[in-house]
Parts: structure tokens; C-alpha cells; sequence
């Protein structure tokens, strides 16, 4: 109540006190001039706009306690639009290198390249795997190593993980083997605090979809994680600084959320309430906040990033609606942070999109 | 409210959610013949709807009303990381470990964009007849355009004195895909949208039993093939049975029985036709000798100067079908 | 049902195999004998099919992109492009398509003929010498008779055996096709080796070695690049015209028409054929007399007033023996 009070204070001083106004001494002369009402009537407005302004800053002052302004500098649930990156043809994947001065998107049609661009929007290059001529590959999911910046990229049509070292060029094929491993269809890809390579697993037997957790030197998993018939089409997995891994269960329409050793800690459930989700396919953490693209809604939707692995997120919000405008998204699916930037995949509208707070 | 009290609602509510999906697939396993979320019957408590429809962050009033081929892509499309079934790159994703060329499985009716045809090299004749798989795809030279623009409906209509090629509609996966699941072979709509088919369409019934489709693995479907000449689907008759009547559904005229090729038909553009309306494997029925939704075959000088019924050029358009040139007519006829 | 499948994807495997084996044995044969799109063997991914057939928009039987003569003439025509013989003209090319030098087509023209069937000359010993000249004209003329191809039925005078009866022959459709196989089958001329519709015996005319459909003199009627053309070619004619063979000329035959009958089996240049007397596409010769006298008056039915497909006009083939 104390602005409210204040800006009364304000508006009665300014109507009362006579060297402002100066229309005391006038109106006692009897009826007013023309001259005199267009002068009262030019105050009248001069104090109504002061109004205005006093009260958009109180509703911001609000705003900024309840944490939903846009205005830099003042703290916000969701990010503003920063930027978008043309020149991909239906976009999947993302990954950034740590110091944000390579992105790397993989498209899923045309020639079916990941492209790789510097932090201008600049393309600097393209990876691609060699032998298959033409375009039959499908790279569909990137991440990049955060010590050697290897960039790891997921192959649908190959089935198998490439390797590039940092200045793109081809190291190897990962393809899973051993007991756990052998047929597996690897899709998302993430690197744990400890280095370890999670991956999902989205084979043709669903009771045998999962996660896939390797040191990255050796292609025999060290584990699994899921129970059978858990997962349906996992999409990207992410992994948080205390080994807690988070895995958009796509066809579930839910976000599943692991503690380090494996356990279902808790979940974001598909539905049609607030912040429900209807097909997750990416994931990705700040420090504060867990972002999933639910891409039929066209929109990314943000959860608190839970101190305690067993709390479920709270929402937060979104940003991003259905269209083809700078901030508006057609099915986005991946999503990456990287250097106080989020990026996500536009798919539809074939292109890529930054975000900042 | 506290946010302690907000996470534990929420929990609850989840626990509830899941209570009841789970339920809801319990049921879906034993009951119901489609796939997916594509589920006839979802219930009162349907959790499926929230996979492709918004009720409120919606824009077009049904969604996909704007770009439906884009929805269905999201799983089945190159992109499709929901899906087995990557119809653009004309791929199934299986555990065929026994295929030698390491494919996950070739779609057993092409792609939108690549197939898997080796459409060049045919054997056999008739039934006994083998067109391999690709080991890679190659891209499409003809396809059911799904793309919502307007085409023509070669034949569609009854038999005309006057010129009448067809009818333009617009073509998307749902024309002929029910997304809802209906309980039917491939969810094919008995009547597919602007067919004009009379009221009863064309049923093709799915057969709700598991096969052993390699030793030691059951299942109900099997969307991949390792011979493009082997059409007929073992598990389910029906298909055979009734698939050249369900194509007739728009292209009505291309129906044609017995002595059809030395009878005039009484049609200005399909006059004599080649018989179509066969209902076993290694016969003329549509599908013997086309594929559904896209083909890599190849056509020479003489194919690809056939025009399209209406005399407009058909360029290197392989007409969906299954062999390179007019090899789908040696495979019985070895002229 | 699995399994009975699996078995029967075994047996179609091995059907496939021996198949495939009888394919490489038949393929290593090179007997590609026939020309342009008329391939025998066309192979598993033929192209040529899709040249003249329409498998759901034809609109000629059977399954062909027009009714079949207009179809052929689309090659073979006067405005055919497509092939260096124009049998409508009767005039063959010595180079692919219409190019090189032009001739006069061994067996005449549907429409003009380049017969010179006036000034023949020569075989001045009668039917010992086989030396006779009937030579080509520069510019073709319309001809008097031809073996019609309109698809409409007509009678194929003599075709059945011997009848006490009155029987002229039964009525048939002819075409292009009812004579040659359009499909290749690696005889001469690709014909068939029973016409259709004929009701007669297998006669099968092995190919030329290389292939002349041009002549400089229509009495020279054997093809010396396929010998077997003048020994077969009056058997193979009388697939239809069955009892125009006759291998005597002094014998009743029995018949109630085809009664006396001129020897017609003879199988050397200059002797008694079918082909030393008649072309086969058509004729301009002019045989007035005959037309108007009726050679052929078979009983009941009026001369036809044409050339009856003969060289020469009016007597002259006979002349050509009968000095």
C-alpha cells in the first residue's frame, strides 16, 4: 500500500499547491477565459500521464517481485528472444561448446549435415561421417565432450554414435556392444560431471528401450538405466552437476528424473494442465532453471531446477508460441545451454533460435 | 500456497495420472488393434489426445488442420524419433539383426523421400518372384504426394463417356491414415477423405493375432519386407484380399475385372484396362505392382515418355511403381 | 501358420534359384535376332513395354496407347519417325530412323507401292530360269491390292482343309500383329509362326544373318541372308490360305472351290511359290483384265477388283513362266 499512498500524496500536492498551478489567482477574476480553460486542461492531462507513468512503474515493481519481467537486470522465470541462425533444413539436435563459440545442428533433411557455426551466426563448417554417399545418414543428436570438445553425434540410419574431434574432423564410430550394448539404436547424448557418455536407447523392442551409461573409451556400457518397459522413444537426456540424469521420455509425454545410481527419483507428467507435457523431446539445465521443448505445443516449458533430486520441478513458465515470427516456434525439438544462452531447434520453420535472461 | 504443498498435489496427481495411463495401456495391450498412441477407444480418461492435441496453446482450431504431414513426421518423419516407422527415409526400425545389409528394415511400402528398392534387379516370375532390398535408400522418383496441395485423383469417379480424368483433392497422411486409430489394417480409413466412396468404403480388417515373425520374436505387425515382390501380408488375409478395392476408392476406374483389357470399358481415358481386382499374391492386383507411398525405380526412354492419363508429361515419374521401367509387366508377361 | 509360411518362402527360394539358373543358361544364348523395341527377351526391367502399351488408359486392345495399325504406323508410317521402314510407302531406309539412302520394300506398301510392275522382263527360258527383272520404280504409285490391316474381319480365302462343301475360307480379323510378333520372337520379319487366328500348323522361318528389306528387282524374291525364306514361305503363307498349296497342278483337288490348283510348294528363286507371284503388304500393278474377266471367280462371290497382290501387271506373271 506504501506506493499507492506515496503516489496519491504526489497527485494531491501537485493539484493543491498554488506556484505550480497558479490558477487560483486567475479564477477569483470570475468566469474563466478560453485562454485560462486551455491551460487547466493541459495541466489536467500533464498530471493525468504523470499518473500513468507512476503507475506502469508500480505495476513493474510488482512485476519484478513476482518475477515476470522482461526488462534486463530485473530477475525472470523465462528467457527473452535474443536471435535466430538460418541456414538448417529441419532441425534436430543441438550442442554448444562450453565457451559457446561453436554450435553444432544437425538437420534432418537436405544433405543431412551437423552444421556448425560460431557464436556471430557464421557458418564455419559441417560434419559428416565418411562412406555413405549421398545423403543417407541421419544425424539426430549432438554433444560435445567437455574436456577434449569431441563432438558426439547420434546416427538414426547408421545406428551408431560419430566422433569428431574439435576441428571437425572424423575419429571414429561408437557403436555399442556387450551384453547391455549389442543392438542398440543410440538417439540423445549427454556427458556426466564424472565424464561418463549417457545415451538413449531406442531399439525396436520397447521393453528394451532405456539409457545407456559407457565411459567413453569403451563401447560395453557400464549399466542401464530403466526398468523394462519404462521408457517409450526417449528423446534428449541431460545430466545435472551432481549426476542426477534428466531423460524426455517422448511418447510418454513425460520428463523422467534419475538419481546417480539409477532410481527413479520423481517426473513431469504428460496432460493438458499447467505445465503439463504433452511430447517432450528436448532437455536441458541452467544452474537454476530445467528447460523441456514440448514440441506439439510449440512452446518450452520451464521448471525450477529442485535442490533435492526427489522434488518434482516446479513450473515456471514458457516462452514461445505456434508460428513463424522471430520468437514463435514450428515444432521445436532440441535444446542445448551453453555460456548463459539457450538455443533450441526450430524445426519447421528451419532454423535455430537463441534465448537469453 | 507453499510450494511443499504444490510439489506434493502435484505428485499425487501425477501418481493418479499415471495410475490411469497405466491402466489405459493394460487395456490398449489387450483390446485394441492398432498402435501407438493411434488408439480406437482411447476411454473417458485418454491420455494419448495430449500427444498431438493442445487445448489451449493451440492455434488452429484442430492444430493440425495448419500442417498435418509436419505432426505426423514428427514421429514417422526423418526426423521421426518417435516412431519404428520412418516413412520419409522408407525405413522400419526392427531388430532384423538377421538382415545382412545391417538395415533396421525396409518399409514395406517405400518412402516419402528415399526407398529401399533394388527396382533393378528383379528375378523370378509371377509368384515366385524376388525384387531385393537396397542396402541404402535412394531417392524417390515418384510418391503419393502428402504435401496438402491439390492434385488429381487419377480415375476417381464412375465411368464417363466425356473426358474425366479425376478429381483434384488435397492429399495429406490423414486421407487416408485414421490418426484416432479405427481398429482397421494400417488404421486405413475405409473411406478416404475426398474419395467420394460410397457409404460402406472399403474395410480392410486387422487381424488381431501375434506371428512369429523371426524365430523366437512375435509380433502383430510387420511393417518391413525383405522382398518387394512378396505384397501379401501372412498375418492378415484381408489384405490382399480387399486392397485393390480400398485403392479403388479414388482411383475408381482402375478397378477392372476379367477380359477388361479386350473390352471396351465405355470410358473415354480408361478404356481398356488391364485387370486389376485379383485378390491373391503374384496376381494383378494394385499393389503387386505398386508401392504406396514412394519408389526409387528408374525409368528409360520409353517409360518415361508415357504420359499421365491427361496427356501432361510424366517426365522421370516412376508412377510408384515397384521395378525400374516396365519390369512390374515382364514379371509375368517375360516378353 | 508362421512356420508353414517360413517353409513356403523356402520352397519359393529355391523355385527362385532354379529359376535364376535356367535364366543365366537361356541369357548366355546371344540371340538377340530381332530389331528395335521388338526384343525378344526384353529382360526383367524392360523398358520397351511402356512404348506402345497403357496398362489402365488404353484405348486399343489389347492394352495398346491407340487401336494396333495406327499404333505400328507410328513407327512405320509415312510419318513414322521411329523405324527405317515405312510400310504405308513402301519404302525402307538404309539408315536408322529415316536417314541414308531410301529403297523399294521387298514386300510392297499398304498404300504406295514402287513396283515397275509394268516392264518386266527376263527368265527367257521359262520356269528353268530363275533370272527374271521386274524393276523398282523411282516414285511410288497407289496400290491396286493389299493385304488389309484395319483390323476389320475379312476372309482368308482358302484357309480349312479340303471341303466338298462350299467353304471360301473363314472370316478373321487382320492386323499388323495377326502376321508378326511384335514382342520379338527371333523368326524372319518377326513373324509368327502361326498366324492368328489362322488355325494352322507351326511354320517357324529362321532370321537373316543381316537383315535387307529392300530390293532393285521384285523377281528376286529369295533372301540370300536367310535361306530359309523361299524353302518355308509357302507352307508359312498357307497357314491361312490353306488350300492355296498344291503341290501338282493336274490333280482334282477334291474341294468344291479350290478344285484345280496351280503347284504353289516350290522353294527356289523363279519356281512356283507364293512369294515368286505375289507381294505380301500390297501392289500397284494393274490387273484390270483380271478384275474385270475374275480370275479368282469363286462361286457366288464377285472379283474383288484389285491386283490380287501380284508383280506384274494384268497376265505378265504368268507370262513370266508361260512364255
Amino acid at each position: 500500500m506504501a506506493p499507492d499512498e506515496g503516489g496519491s500524496s504526489v497527485v494531491r500536492e501537485l493539484l493543491t499547491d498554488p506556484a505550480r498551478g497558479g490558477g487560483k489567482k486567475e479564477s477569483e477574476k470570475g468566469p474563466l477565459s478560453d485562454e485560462e480553460r486551455k491551460r487547466r486542461r493541459r495541466k489536467i492531462v500533464a498530471l493525468l500521464l504523470i499518473l500513468a507513468a507512476l503507475i506502469v512503474l508500480l505495476i513493474m515493481l510488482l512485476r519484478s517481485v513476482s518475477g515476470n519481467s522482461p526488462l534486463p537486470g530485473i530477475p525472470s522465470d523465462v528467457p527473452s528472444h535474443v536471435s535466430n541462425i538460418y541456414g538448417v533444413e529441419q532441425p534436430m539436435g543441438i550442442a554448444v561448446s562450453p565457451d559457446g563459440n561453436r554450435i553444432y545442428v544437425t538437420e534432418s533433411e537436405g544433405p543431412r549435415f551437423v552444421r556448425v557455426f560460431n557464436s556471430s551466426g557464421d557458418k564455419i563448417g559441417t560434419l559428416k561421417p565418411p562412406g555413405p554417399k549421398g545423403a543417407w545418414r541421419l544425424p539426430v543428436y549432438v554433444a560435445v565432450e567437455p574436456n577434449s570438445e569431441d563432438v558426439w553425434v547420434s546416427d538414426r540410419l547408421r545406428e551408431e554414435v560419430d566422433v569428431y574431434g574439435p576441428e571437425g574432423k572424423y575419429l571414429r564410430a561408437f557403436k555399442p556392444t556387450g551384453a547391455l550394448g549389442k543392438g542398440a539404436n543410440p538417439l540423445g547424448l549427454a556427458f556426466g560431471p564424472e565424464g561418463d557418455l549417457y545415451m538413449t536407447d531406442v531399439r525396436g523392442k520397447r521393453q528394451d528401450q532405456g539409457v545407456l551409461v559407457f565411459k567413453p573409451d569403451s563401447e560395453k556400457p557400464l549399466r542401464r538405466i530403466g526398468k523394462p518397459g519404462e521408457f517409450w522413444f526417449p528423446n534428449e537426456i541431460t545430466v545435472d552437476g551432481n549426476g542426477n540424469v534428466y531423460v524426455a521420455d517422448s511418447d510418454n509425454g513425460q520428463v523422467l528424473i534419475f538419481d546417480p545410481k539409477g532410481s527413479l527419483a520423481s517426473s513431469i507428467a504428460r496432460g493438458v494442465g499447467e505445465g503439463d507435457l504433452g511430447l517432450p523431446r528436448g532437455v536441458a539445465l541452467d544452474g537454476e532453471h530445467l528447460f523441456v521443448t514440448d514440441t506439439t505445443a510449440h512452446t518450452i516449458k520451464v521448471y525450477d531446477h529442485p535442490g533435492n533430486v526427489s522434488d518434482v520441478p516446479r513450473y515456471l513458465g514458457s516462452f514461445g508460441v505456434q508460428g513463424v515470427g522471430d520468437d514463435q516456434f514450428q515444432y521445436p525439438n532440441g535444446i542445448a545451454v551453453a555460456n548463459g544462452k539457450i538455443y533450441v531447434t526450430d524445426r519447421e520453420n528451419n532454423r535455430l533460435q537463441i534465448w537469453s535472461y | 500456497m507453499k510450494i511443499g504443498a504444490r510439489a506434493q498435489m502435484k505428485r499425487a496427481a501425477a501418481a493418479i495420472a499415471a495410475a490411469l495411463a497405466m491402466s489405459l495401456l493394460v487395456q490398449a495391450s489387450v483390446a485394441f488393434a492398432d498402435n501407438g498412441p493411434h488408439i480406437k477407444g482411447a476411454g473417458l480418461t485418454p491420455d494419448s489426445c495430449a500427444m498431438c492435441h493442445r487445448a489451449h496453446t493451440a492455434k488452429a482450431p484442430y492444430l493440425l488442420k495448419e500442417s498435418q504431414t509436419s505432426l505426423c513426421y514428427t514421429c514417422h518423419g526423418s526426423a521421426g524419433t518417435g516412431s519404428s516407422l520412418d516413412v520419409v527415409d522408407g525405413l522400419g526400425y526392427t531388430e532384423h539383426t538377421r538382415d545382412p545389409k545391417k538395415i533396421a528394415g525396409a518399409l514395406r511400402g517405400g518412402g516419402f523421400q528415399y526407398a529401399l528398392i533394388e527396382s533393378n534387379n528383379p528375378s523370378g516370375n509371377g509368384y515366385v518372384g524376388e525384387v531385393p532390398v537396397r542396402s541404402s535408400g535412394a531417392p524417390v522418383t515418384s510418391t503419393h504426394s502428402v504435401n496438402e496441395s491439390s492434385q488429381m485423383a487419377w480415375g476417381n469417379g464412375p465411368i464417363s463417356a466425356s473426358v474425366n480424368y479425376g478429381t483434384t483433392i488435397s492429399l495429406t497422411c490423414g486421407s487416408c491414415h485414421d490418426p484416432h486409430g479405427n481398429g482397421d489394417y494400417r488404421i486405413l480409413r475405409p473411406i478416404p477423405v475426398e474419395s467420394g466412396a460410397p457409404e460402406s468404403g472399403v474395410t480392410v480388417p486387422d487381424v488381431n493375432t501375434k506371428y512369429e515373425i523371426e524365430p523366437g520374436r512375435f509380433a502383430k505387425y510387420d511393417y518391413t519386407t525383405e522382398n518387394y515382390w512378396d505384397v501379401e501380408d501372412e498375418n492378415d488375409p484381408n489384405f490382399i484380399l480387399n486392397i485393390s478395392a480400398w485403392c479403388a476408392t479414388c482411383h475408381t476406374r482402375y478397378l477392372a475385372g476379367s477380359k477388361s483389357a479386350r473390352t471396351n470399358s465405355g470410358d473415354a481415358v480408361y478404356t481398356y484396362r488391364h485387370r486389376t481386382n485379383f485378390t491373391s499374391q503374384g496376381s494383378p492386383t494394385c499393389i503387386q505392382c505398386h508401392v504406396a507411398h514412394g519408389s526409387n525405380a528408374s525409368m528409360g526412354p520409353y517409360s518415361s515418355a508415357v504420359p499421365f492419363p491427361d496427356g501432361s508429361s510424366g517426365g522421370s515419374d516412376s508412377r510408384l511403381l515397384r521395378i525400374d521401367n516396365r519390369g512390374v509387366c515382364q514379371m509375368c508377361h517375360n516378353k | 501358420m508362421a512356420s508353414t509360411g517360413r517353409h513356403e518362402r523356402t520352397e519359393r527360394l529355391a523355385l527362385l534359384a532354379l529359376a535364376c539358373a535356367v535364366g543365366v543358361l537361356t541369357a548366355a544364348v546371344p540371340s538377340l535376332a530381332d530389331n528395335g523395341p521388338h526384343r525378344m527377351g526384353a529382360g526383367p526391367i524392360a523398358d520397351n513395354c511402356a512404348a506402345c502399351h497403357r496398362v489402365h488408359t488404353s484405348q486399343g486392345e489389347p492394352l495398346l496407347g491407340q487401336t494396333q495399325t495406327a499404333l505400328c504406323y507410328t513407327c512405320h508410317g509415312s510419318s513414322g519417325t521411329g523405324a527405317s521402314t515405312d510400310v504405308e510407302d513402301g519404302v525402307g531406309y538404309s539408315g536408322a530412323g529415316r536417314s541414308g539412302e531410301n529403297g523399294a520394300l521387298r514386300g510392297g506398301g499398304f498404300k504406295y507401292a514402287l513396283i515397275d510392275s509394268a516392264n518386266p522382263s527376263g527368265q527367257e527360258t521359262g520356269y528353268s530360269d530363275p533370272n527374271g527383272v521386274v524393276p523398282v520404280l523411282s516414285e511410288g504409285q497407289p496400290v491396286s491390292s493389299s493385304h488389309s490391316v484395319d483390323s476389320s474381319k475379312q476372309t482368308a480365302w482358302g484357309n480349312g482343309p479340303i471341303s466338298a462343301e462350299v467353304n471360301y475360307g473363314k472370316s478373321i480379323m487382320l492386323r499388323c500383329g495377326s502376321c508378326h510378333d511384335p514382342h520379338g520372337n527371333g523368326k524372319y520379319r518377326l513373324l509368327r509362326p502361326i498366324p492368328t487366328e489362322s488355325g494352322g500348323s507351326s511354320v517357324s522361318i529362321a532370321d537373316a544373318s543381316t537383315k535387307v528389306y529392300t530390293t532393285a528387282n521384285y523377281w528376286q524374291v529369295a533372301d540370300p541372308n536367310a535361306p530359309q525364306f523361299i524353302e518355308k514361305i509357302s507352307e508359312w503363307c498357307a497357314a491361312c490360305h490353306t488350300r492355296y498349296l498344291s503341290s501338282t497342278s493336274y490333280t482334282n483337288s477334291g474341294d468344291a472351290v479350290f478344285t484345280q490348283r496351280h503347284i504353289s510348294n516350290q522353294t527356289k528363286q523363279g519356281k512356283a511359290s507364293c512369294i515368286q507371284c505375289h507381294v505380301v503388304h500390297g501392289s500397284n500393278a494393274n490387273d484390270s483384265e483380271a478384275s474385270a474377266g475374275g480370275v479368282h471367280s469363286l462361286v457366288g462371290v464377285p472379283a474383288p477388283a484389285d491386283g490380287y497382290l501380284l508383280r506384274i501387271d494384268a497376265k505378265g506373271t504368268c507370262t513370266m513362266c508361260h512364255k
